[in-house]
């Protein structure tokens, strides 16, 4: 599996993928926000009935998450992502470490009614409808009667549920409506925190797209995202940071950007070419060390992030030399 | 409003219409066959019977469609991961679990109103509405026989008598019950047997039953298990009914199989016949099971079973909470199979404790729970002054005594306007029970909660 992108032809404006987004915190002249989630050598350690230790889940993950950005919580199955994401919402306790959700403790009720989750399966009582099960969780999030018929309205409409499929139990659904369903719990009562385990798990396409394209419209709305996925095209579509966590412990931390850098090679970008066949293109990659075009951009060439994480993953696996 | 949600969505889970609707209907179906196939001694007795065996069957009935399934429940939020999803809310433990036991009781209370109602229904239509003949003396609660009787002899049968020893002719005959006889007059006899006046007047005497008492009895497997009642009978002069009996004594009727119980009056005349009114008054042995409920039970009819119905749901209510907490809370964290024994066990220990106390109170015969006035009876049951604070301990019991002692005196009132109803004397005594039943396993369901609370499996959760 080639490690390198396709040659790049410009096509208008410069992308911002992987760039970050403009929330991120880059180090400007102005003091920089506080981290919504800070962990500091967080650890799980779970035991069996007698207290002795059965498995170390989670060892010394430290890591901050910024206010408005998309950070990906990334690994293999059974590295710590599920674990990390319950001790961040306070569903467990660390047996190490500590972590803080907007300053507070996890299990911090005045900051639950700041974040909203969807998890990995849709935990969902299939005996509700879709109207329902937003107006029970927006009863929990604390909202008032008129807000909840607001909100539930305004929600399902956003997730592409019909008027008459809202009424509808979710036993009834297909895998991705509930998904939808799920998506739109997750959003109501407007968390600033958003825990987001496999979004676009069950949908089609078409709806995977639309859930990226919401994804990045709450960035914009400045929500922070904590986005776990196994779709590492979508997560570098869309991250700004990731995390990659390989047995219980951080691998790498760092912007998307940093992670796909194809080391030493360069990548060159031309603009007013008809195609990579142009023969100007042909002319000037072949003259192009003597004299030339107009160069746009020179920048280091990337590789996929799912080519970074594989990459990443069997450097932690190679035996130590 | 959260606990409140969490309520909802429990109870809608576990309360569809439809399913409702089938239950109702077996229900009803399993109650008139019930009500055929009950045994009894005499077809009178049917519908008292069938009443004590379709209340007994209640707790059997919650417990398997109310209780059952409340074991299940957090298990099931838990292996399904819902209870991940509500915590990521602001709910804290409490409220969650406040949520779920409201939720499943909100589950039992329409599971035994849906069993009442459907026993109601069967009272109205297989019930009489009005009591039988042989019961009317609870319902009137005072029966006068007026007559003129000469002297009664009965030979070889075993009664209560009264002194002089002499006129009961009877050879190995009890010993005499207590009371005086008249000042004036002849001696008088008082003869309580089962089958008078029939043996009575085959003994060769003219003496005629001045009333019938019927006992409420439990039939098990053809075995009458009960009961106990007490008889108040009072004579007087008709000439002066204002005037203090001319003689009174209350006697206790137990019965073993039988349940016909005649009560026999006769004045031994000093030189002729003498004219006198003869009053009896059943008083109920309100501690006895059975019993207790009988006596409102056989109050007034479809007014009695009514009463009965809602009283007897209420008890059965509070004692099957105490179950529910069992599964649904101190047992959060286990599978529902642990749960369901949990359930199983304090059910168990719950009706061997009942039962234990109704063994005790049947050996002690004398025990504080017999009354042999309506004033016993009131001061036992009726309001009390606010408890005494004596030592820390009390200090520390006595807003939580108070409490129930408050809500125990509430009912009397009613009461109290009508002191001479056996209704109201019955009901007064169930709410009674109610309250201290609620008093002893509210604290018990809150000792439940707090185990849940500190063994709440998710410990991260505030």
């Amino acid at each position: 599996m080639s490690n390198d992108r396709p040659p790049v032809v410009a096509v208008g404006e410069p992308s911002s993928a992987g760039s970050g987004g403009p929330a991120v915190a880059s180090g400007g002249p102005s003091e920089p926000p506080a981290p919504v989630i800070e962990a500091t050598r967080l650890g799980k350690t779970y035991r069996d009935f007698w207290g002795r230790r059965r498995i170390h889940a989670l060892s010394g993950l430290t890591l901050e998450v910024r206010p408005g950005e998309i950070f990906g919580l990334l690994g293999p199955n059974g590295s710590g992502k599920t674990t990390s994401i319950k001790l961040l919402l306070g569903l467990i306790a660390p047996t190490a470490g500590v972590a803080r959700v907007f300053g507070r403790p996890p299990a911090d009720v005045s900051s639950k009614a700041r974040i909203g989750y969807l998890p990995e399966e849709s935990y969902l009582y299939r005996f509700l409808t879709g109207e329902q099960t937003l107006r029970f969780f927006g009863r929990l999030a604390g909202l008032s009667g008129t807000e909840i018929t607001k909100q539930t309205g305004a929600l399902l409409d956003q997730v592409g549920i019909s008027s008459e499929a809202r009424r509808r139990k979710l036993s009834e659904y297909s895998k991705g409506m509930v998904r939808r369903v799920g998506i739109a719990q997750a959003l109501i009562g407007s968390p600033e925190l958003l825990f987001l385990d496999e979004p676009t798990s069950g949908l089609d396409p078409l709806g995977m797209a639309e859930v990226k394209e919401l994804i990045v419209g709450l960035r914009a709305r400045g929500k922070t995202i904590v986005l776990s996925s196994h779709l590492l095209a979508d997560v570098e579509d869309i991250c700004d940071r990731v995390a990659i966590l390989h047995r219980g412990r951080l691998a790498r931390l760092g912007a998307v950007a940093e992670l796909t850098e194809a080391g030493d090679r360069v990548e060159l970008r031309v603009t007013g070419a008809a195609g990579v066949d142009d023969p100007r293109v042909v002319a000037a990659a072949a003259g192009l060390r003597a004299a030339g075009l107009s160069v746009e951009a020179v920048r280091k060439a990337r590789i996929s992030l799912e080519a970074a994480f594989v990459r990443i993953i069997r450097e932690q696996d190679a035996p130590e030399p | 409003m959260k606990v409140l949600a969490v309520a909802g969505i429990t109870l809608r889970e576990h309360l569809r219409p439809w399913p409702l609707a089938a239950l109702a209907a077996l229900v009803l179906a399993a109650l008139f066959a019930g009500y055929a196939a009950v045994p009894v001694a005499e077809e009178a007795h049917r519908p008292s019977a069938f009443l004590s065996f379709a209340l007994a069957a209640a707790p059997f009935f919650a417990f398997a469609l109310a209780v059952a399934p409340a074991c299940f429940s957090l298990p099931g939020e838990f292996e399904f991961q819902q209870v991940s999803l509500v915590f990521t809310r602001p709910v804290r433990r409490w409220q969650y679990l406040a949520g779920k036991l409201l939720g499943h009781a909100g589950h039992l209370a329409a599971l035994a109103a849906l069993y009442q109602g459907c026993l109601a229904v069967a009272a109205a239509l297989l019930f009489p509405a009005e009591s039988p003949g042989l019961l009317r003396y609870c319902r009137a609660a005072r029966v006068e026989a007026r007559g003129t009787l000469r002297q009664m002899s009965v030979r070889g049968r075993a009664g209560l008598y009264l002194d002089p020893p002499e006129s009961a002719a009877a050879p190995g005959a009890p010993p005499a019950e207590s009371g005086a006889p008249p000042a004036a007059g002849g001696p008088l006899l008082v003869f309580a047997f089962n089958g008078l006046p029939e043996a009575a007047r085959a003994a060769g005497g003219p003496g005629r039953a001045v009333g019938e008492v019927v006992l409420p009895a439990l039939h098990v497997a053809g075995r009458s298990l009960l009961a106990d009642l007490r008889v108040a009978v009072r004579v007087r002069d008709p000439a002066t009914p204002g005037a203090a009996p001319l003689w009174e004594n209350d006697y206790r009727v137990t019965a073993g199989r039988a349940e016909r119980f005649n009560v026999a009056v006769a004045r031994l005349p000093a030189g002729g016949a003498a004219p006198f009114v003869v009053e009896l008054e059943p008083l109920e042995n309100h501690q006895r099971l059975g019993v207790a409920r009988g006596g409102v039970r056989f109050a007034s009819g479809r007014e009695g079973y009514a009463w009965s119905l809602a009283l007897s749901g209420g008890v059965m209510l509070i004692k099957m909470l105490v179950v529910l907490a069992a599964a649904v809370l101190a047992a959060a964290h286990f599978s529902a199979l642990v749960n369901l024994v949990v359930a199983g066990f304090t059910l168990t220990v719950a009706m061997m404790a009942s039962f234990l106390r109704m063994v005790i109170a049947t050996v002690r015969a004398d025990a504080p729970g017999l009354f042999t006035s309506r004033e016993e009876v009131f001061q036992r049951f009726g309001p009390r002054p606010p408890p005494s604070v004596n030592s820390f301990f009390d200090r520390f019991t006595a807003t939580f005594r108070g409490f129930f002692e408050a809500l125990g005196n509430w009912f009397p009132d009613w009461w109290r306007a009508d002191p001479d109803s056996t209704l109201t004397l019955g009901l007064a005594v169930e709410w009674r029970q109610i309250v201290e039943a609620s008093s002893v396993y509210l604290p018990y369901a809150a000792a439940l909660a707090a185990v849940a609370l500190l063994t709440f499996p998710l410990r991260g959760v505030d």
